[in-house]
């Protein structure tokens, strides 16, 4: 017995961080309502190697969002510094020019309410004073991307900085309906990152869907991409030099693990990249007659859903038995429900 | 310590004989022969300043005599201390100068008879300190005692330096209270003048106040750097307390001081012994050069040649130390030791009677007797000669660290720790102890799992993984080789994984540092984890397979095994374990092979124990693997246990040799290399390293053709060739090469071998089939390439080969079993083919893994739990999938039939 209640302990701790992560994975989430615009910019390479990782890191990026995302390739803006290599892909080159062009361009392609993400790929470096991104021409500096972001004050922005140096950002560019997300922890962290390989990755393979709704948050792109950098280094015997912070909650301080505990991860686990939620019904296909039926059900699985999630916050206090007792009625029935969902949504 | 205060000058007067006759010299200034004069005046002048000049290089002057000596030619400078000593009107400090030399060239005799004229002539009490230390060196110890104290119960500076020579040598004869009284004393005396540092800091040393002896160490040498007796003494102490880095750096001060200082010689060999032996073996002999009866030197020798088990070499060192000195306790242990190699235990015995005479509170005796057994494995004999060595001397804190990383070895953790933490109250500098102890704490951070048969310790950040292979792996070994060797060692054994290397190596040696991967210890293993290394550096199953071996090899013997055969044993079982396991041949064994370096297997231990080159050890394993796997080829493996009853029985070499095989070891030797010849002939002829060298050559295809037209089976140019031409995506022009490279030297297996390149050409051809057929010859040759593995386990599974699939996959865990990749695949193929006990354990290590999709993975465990009836289990898997993904519909539906 004794045994068994040390096994249980363990897996019920293990479950808590899974389990407040997944909580705002969900208690955030509700399908993605908005609209999303991407701005990729590739910092200036400086070597072969490195033009050739972040061409690649880039057009994966680009595709995903076109393809599995279905965002529209117009709502994708490249930054690349040899645009000869696919003038399709590339808005223009990467230099503060091109940027703030990219910028407007989004500004008035974007609505109230809109996911603009930016993804900064490549070179980044820290003078002492500011953090610099390393553009074609000067360099974009901390208060370049201030600006930067204040052009969308309106929408919700994520600027995902997978360059050295950037952890300082988490610090100054914090803000509401922003989240923020930085490959290293600090301006001191300076060595070449692999982070930006990791969060394309994490839009590629359904991997890093942990709660399985179909969609990859921006919450659940992090985790998956700070796992993978924590095992590359610890596959290669190497003393990890970056590690990720997400800031998202204004204050300022990241968080490396997201959690309740810490405030971090709301927004971000709210923010799924996609084409806008008319598309989405429009997909949907449920036959007229069954619209009623489908409404109660969805408002009862949201209820169920919630309830969930209320159990698991309370999980600590209640004794082992009597919460799987209970988890187990609210899936069962959650399963039911989203069962019904399922056949009443199949196209005749 | 006296430093060294100058002779006075003095100036070298010409010899006045040859004077003329006054009127003939005038004769000379005038008529036509007066230009002769002045040329002849001229040749007197030139002949006298010659004739003065090789005066001066005779050093007939005490300051040049000095100056030979601050150079380090001791051997000149003695001459001439010599010659000037035997002036009548010669000086005291001539006199302490030659004493000191015949001292440091080792002429004890001489520097004897020397300091007993002198103190005839004169009762000063610097002779008979002198006096003492010469009959001290000669063993003479009442006599020198005798001196020692005559000389300190003068007046003057010296009663301190003979007071601490008589420290010294009370303790060198076991009257330990004695001599720690009188380094009190001696101390108590000195201790507030500040011109006795070097004296005092070697009263602090032997009263075991080692932070403060350092302290007074180091003052002392800023105040004099000249005085290389406490250099070295300084040195001597860093030695004993193991910083081997700060000792090297003190003697090279020491002979910055005086170049050629024997003691000095020896000290920074001492230093080096482990990191350059040749280095160290070439400093004893300079030293020898300066002092040939210098006993330390004497001893050096003697332990390497023990150790390399060269044992006449060492008995004729031993031999030439007893002639300096017959009855010194330290000398004696050495030749315990020898006559415990040999297996001889009267004379064994004779000898411990012969220092305990001397000493009869020498520890070190059964100190050193207890480090020898170590180094052939015999833990239980070494920690009884520990605890021996503890009974003549409580206070030989070295033996209480000795006894407890043996008693570790042997398994006994509580002893172990109870003997070290003594060790470390009592010396904080016993880095071996420290690094012990730190281990021991550690060992809480570790699961222990209890098997039939086996004791497993394995880090609970990855006992969830390795407890899946780890235990099945052990019992392989043990019924195979049990089985096969006919002998089944008492269980249970114990094995330990240690994730951190340098953790391993502490429990292997009490150091960080070491370079093996895995080690035997008679009733256990320690090895690395395969999260020790980075992803695929090393082959863990192997190396357990290796270590297993010895526990056999090692247990059917009694420890008697010789280490090359042990070795060779081990190397030849991971081959026949599974294909591909084990070592390849290296270039390096290849470059060998052609330049003839490989040992007589008479010498081939050594090899192991004292290598002389960088790599002689890794080479010694190959070698030794393949005169095995000569052995059994050529001989059968009932020849191997002959072989093995021989060694268990103490037979030597030879007498084995011609037991098993019929063969001496000259003849062995010829064999086994007409074997390998025949075995790597094709490789021998065809690798030519040479063209390594030449790195335009390598990108030059003109070149690469032009080697070839004169040398068509050149394995490197047909192998650069044809990477030539695959840079140049010219594909079909590079199979040819590369298919030739591959018949040149099929063992091959670095990153840019054909295979590799043959599979990537073949793939992009769409040639899967043939692709396949290449990693799988290539794992064929080398199992531990977890990237061709892997890759060759995925398109097994894409080409719909599952059956071939699952056995390659398995065998890329036994390189990295922390690849999430290779569990899933593993787990859809064992699913794939019904072999659901399979898939079961590799999704249970995915979860352990901490995958990056939990829910998947509880997901993955619980369908297969299903699917095997075990519902119950499965539901809590489901649940537990679904408390991270509530709406993962396919573990939704699971849950609803679960609940049916």
């Amino acid at each position: 017995m004794r045994r068994m209640e040390k096994k249980q302990k363990t897996l019920r701790s293990r479950l808590c961080s899974a389990g407040l992560a997944a909580f705002w994975l969900v208690t955030a989430g509700s399908l993605f309502a908005q609209s999303t615009h991407a701005l990729i910019v590739a910092s200036a390479s400086g070597e072969e190697q490195f033009k050739e990782q972040f061409w690649d890191w880039g057009t994966r990026l680009e595709r995903v969002l076109t393809q599995q995302m279905r965002v529209p390739k117009e709502d994708i803006l490249f930054l690349f510094e040899d645009p000869s290599k696919d003038a399709s892909s590339v808005f223009g080159k990467p230099t503060k020019s091109e940027l703030t062009r990219a910028a407007e361009k989004l500004g008035s392609a974007s609505k109230e309410g809109d996911l603009v993400l930016i993804v900064l790929l490549g070179h980044g470096s820290y003078d002492g004073t500011t953090y610099k991104f390393n553009l074609v021409g000067p360099d974009a500096t901390a208060a370049d991307l201030e600006q930067l972001l204040n052009r969308f004050s309106r929408q919700q922005v994520v600027l995902v900085a997978a360059t050295p140096c950037s952890g300082g950002l988490t610090r100054t560019l914090a803000g509401k309906n922003r989240v923020i997300m930085a490959a290293t922890k600090s301006e001191m962290e300076n060595n070449q990152t692999v982070f930006g390989g990791f969060f394309v990755e994490a839009f590629e393979n359904q991997v890093a869907d942990a709660d399985k709704n179909g969609r990859v948050s921006m919450l659940e792109a992090y985790l998956y991409s700070r796992k993978k950098v924590e095992d590359y280094y610890k596959e290669r015997q190497k003393l990890a030099t970056e590690h990720a912070l997400l800031e998202d909650d204004g204050n300022g301080r990241g968080s490396s693990i997201p959690s309740a505990q810490t405030g971090d991860g709301l927004l971000a686990g709210r923010l799924v990249p996609g084409p806008g939620v008319e598309t989405v019904v429009a997909a949907a296909g449920a036959a007229p007659g069954n619209q009623k039926e489908l409404r109660e059900l969805q408002a009862a699985k949201k209820k169920v859903e919630a309830d969930i999630e209320a159990l698991k916050y309370r999980k600590s206090t209640m004794e082992d038995a009597e919460y799987q007792k209970n988890l187990e009625k609210l899936l069962l029935e959650l399963a039911r429900t989203d069962g019904r969902i399922r056949e009443l949504e199949k196209p005749k | 310590m006296k430093g060294y205060s100058p002779a006075r000058r003095r100036v070298h007067q010409p010899d006045s004989a040859g004077r003329k006759d006054p009127s003939a010299l005038s004769a000379l200034f005038s008529g036509p022969s007066r230009l002769i004069l002045p040329l002849l005046a001229f040749c007197l002048v030139l002949v006298l300043v010659v004739a003065s000049r090789q005066a001066a290089s005779l050093a007939d002057t005490p300051e040049a005599a000095q100056q030979l000596s601050s150079k380090g030619q001791y051997a000149e400078a003695l001459a001439a201390y010599e010659q000037l000593a035997e002036a009548s009107d010669s000086s005291k400090e001539t006199k302490i100068e030659l004493l000191r030399l015949l001292q440091l060239t080792g002429k004890y005799a001489r520097a004897e008879e020397v300091a007993s004229k002198y103190l005839q002539a004169t009762p000063d009490p610097v002779f008979s300190l002198w006096l003492g230390k010469a009959r001290r060196a000669q063993g003479k110890y009442a006599d020198a005692e005798a001196a020692f104290r005559t000389a300190a119960r003068s007046q003057n500076d010296i009663r301190d330096e003979a007071a601490m020579d008589l420290g010294l040598l009370l303790k060198e004869t076991g009257r330990l209270d004695e001599s720690h009284a009188e380094f009190q004393r001696l101390f108590d005396r000195v201790a507030s003048n500040s011109a006795k540092l070097g004296v005092a800091a070697v009263a602090l040393e032997n009263l075991e106040q080692f932070q403060d002896a350092n302290t007074a160490f180091r003052q002392a040498t800023e105040a004099n750097s000249k005085d290389v007796d406490t250099w070295h003494a300084w040195g001597r102490l860093f030695l004993e307390k193991y910083d081997k880095a700060n000792a090297t750096s003190v003697f090279e001060d020491a002979l910055k001081a005086a170049p050629n200082h024997p003691d000095s010689l020896v000290g920074l060999a001492l230093s080096l012994s482990e990191e350059d032996g040749e280095r160290s073996h070439e400093l004893i002999e300079k030293a020898l050069g300066v002092n040939p009866n210098l006993i330390d030197a004497r001893l050096l020798l003697a332990e390497a040649a023990i150790e390399a088990e060269v044992f006449d070499e060492a008995a004729a060192e031993i031999q030439k130390a007893l002639q300096v000195n017959p009855n010194s306790p330290e000398v004696h242990s050495w030749k315990a030791v020898l006559h415990s190699g040999k297996r001889q235990p009267s004379e064994l015995e004779q000898e411990i009677q012969a220092v305990l005479k001397v000493n009869p509170h020498y520890g070190q005796l059964y100190e050193n007797l207890a480090t020898y057994a170590v180094t052939q494995r015999f833990y239980q004999q070494a920690v009884d000669y520990f605890r021996k060595a503890l009974e003549l001397n409580p206070r030989l804190w070295s033996a209480y660290s000795g006894l407890g990383i043996n008693l570790l070895r042997l398994g006994d953790e509580a002893a172990a720790k109870e003997a070290l933490e003594t060790s470390y109250a009592n010396d904080r500098f016993n880095v071996w102890t420290v690094n012990t102890l730190r281990l021991i704490d550690s060992f809480e951070n570790f699961d222990t799992i209890e098997v039939p048969d086996f004791r497993i310790r394995l880090n609970k950040k990855e006992s969830a993984i390795l407890r899946l292979y780890v235990p099945d792996l052990l019992h392989q070994a043990l019924d195979t080789l049990s089985t096969k060797y006919a002998y089944r060692p008492k269980t249970p054994l114990y094995l330990e994984m240690f994730p951190d290397h340098e953790d391993f190596a502490v429990r292997t040696l009490g150091l960080p540092g070491l370079g093996a991967l895995g080690v035997c210890f008679g009733p256990g293993m320690v090895m690395d984890s395969p999260s020790a290394r980075p992803k695929g550096g090393f082959h863990w199953g192997s190396t357990l397979w290796h270590e297993f071996t010895h526990v056999i090899t090692l247990g059917m013997t009694d420890n008697k095994v010789p280490r090359w055969f042990s070795e060779g044993l081990s190397v030849m079982e991971e081959h026949q374990a599974r294909p591909g396991w084990g070592d390849n041949i290296t270039l390096e064994a290849i470059q060998a092979m052609q330049e003839k370096k490989l040992l007589p297997i008479a010498e081939l231990t050594a090899g192991f124990q004292r290598p002389r080159f960088p790599g002689q050890v890794q080479l010694s394993y190959f070698q030794a693997g393949q005169a095995c796997e000569f052995i059994d080829k050529e001989f059968g493996f009932p020849a191997i246990l002959t072989m093995l009853k021989g060694f268990k029985e103490g037979q030597s070499l030879p007498a084995v040799l011609t037991s098993a095989l019929q063969l001496s070891p000259q003849e062995f030797d010829k064999r086994f290399n007409d074997y390998l010849q025949s075995r790597f002939g094709p490789a021998l002829r065809s690798v030519d390293l040479e063209l390594l060298k030449d790195k335009n050559a390598e990108k030059s295809p003109e070149k690469l053709e032009a080697v070839l037209a004169s040398h068509p089976d050149s394995f490197f140019a047909n192998l650069k060739l044809g990477g030539y031409y695959v840079e140049q995506k010219q594909p079909d022009k590079a199979v040819p090469y590369l298919e030739k490279a591959k018949s040149l030297f099929p063992a091959y297996d670095q990153p840019d071998s054909p295979y590799r390149q043959l599979a990537e050409i073949y793939k992009a051809q769409n040639n899967l089939a043939g692709a396949i057929a290449e990693l799988e010859a290539l794992v064929a040759v080398n199992a531990g390439d977890f990237e061709a593995l892997k890759q060759l386990g995925q398109w097994l599974k894409e080409s719909g080969k599952p059956d071939r699939a699952l056995p390659v996959l398995e065998n890329a865990l036994y390189v990295y079993p922390f690849d999430a990749d290779i569990h899933k695949l593993l787990a859809e193929v064992g699913s794939s083919q019904g072999k659901l006990e399979v898939a079961l354990r590799e999704y249970q290590a995915v979860l352990a893994l901490d995958a990056a999709d939990p829910a998947s993975a509880h997901f993955n465990v619980a369908s297969v739990l299903f699917q095997l009836g075990r519902r119950s289990e499965a539901k809590q898997q489901v649940l537990s999938a679904l408390e991270i993904a509530p709406g993962f519909q396919p573990a939704q539906e699971l849950l609803l039939k679960l609940s049916q």
